[in-house]
């Protein structure tokens, strides 16, 4: 009972937040819904100056990318990995700084979603924790990138 | 109150902590999140292949290694 609600659990959080993060991707490109408004004046200025920088658009192309992997069950480590700056810079962003309980709370439960992720992926990032790695350079045998799909 | 705003007008009352009302990305997020509990139970109950988790051998991480 416990495992099969996992088991959901874990899906529910892939299709929300891939569907969540595809949406809000692609909003910036072609506009469907209107933009978020930050509710702080330090969080618009931040928002203005990574958008003159163009790195709110790298950030909604990251969105993009990996919220279509996270929906479409492809590449979903390195999608989780991917959107964990983006998840983190928001979440830093507007909890400390905008004064809406709902954006609070909904950027908390974006990061805990994806904390979940993680954790039900665990899997793919034990080797991280390897304590004494030795490098294994990609082109030693560029063949296992394909091997590895 | 209860409140099931789909606002495309992006008009959500920031103040409400009701997780029923959501914003557009939200309600997006939702929609996608329940209808792919809904697949993935339509798919357990054809009794599908399951994905099995992939299990790391030593060849994986220590082959070719640099000493």
């Amino acid at each position: 009972m416990l495992r099969s609600f996992a088991k959901y659990l874990v899906v529910f959080c892939r299709y929300y937040l891939g569907g969540f993060n595809l949406c809000s991707g692609l909003n910036y490109f072609v506009l469907i819904f209107p933009q978020p408004k930050m509710g702080a004046q330090a969080g618009m200025e931040f928002v203005t100056a990574a958008t003159d920088l163009n790195i709110f658009a790298y950030a909604k192309v990251v969105e993009g990318i990996c919220g279509a992997c996270l929906l479409f069950n492809r590449f979903v480590p390195l999608a989780l990995t991917l959107l964990m700056p983006v998840t983190v810079m928001i979440f830093l962003t507007n909890v400390p700084w905008v004064p809406f309980p709902h954006v609070q709370m909904s950027v908390t439960r974006n990061l805990v979603m994806h904390v979940i992720l993680l954790a039900a992926y665990a899997n793919y990032f034990y080797p991280l924790l390897k304590f004494r790695a030795a490098p294994q350079p990609v082109w030693t045998d560029p063949a296992r990138i394909t091997r590895a799909l | 109150m209860a409140n099931f705003n789909f606002a495309f007008d992006g008009q959500t009352d920031m103040m409400s902590l009701n997780p029923l009302e959501m914003t557009n990305f939200e309600m997006m997020g939702a929609i996608f999140g329940v209808l792919g509990v809904v697949i993935a139970l339509i798919q357990s109950r054809r009794a599908a292949k399951r994905q099995l988790p992939h299990t790391f051998v030593a060849t994986e991480t220590e082959e070719g290694a640099l000493d």
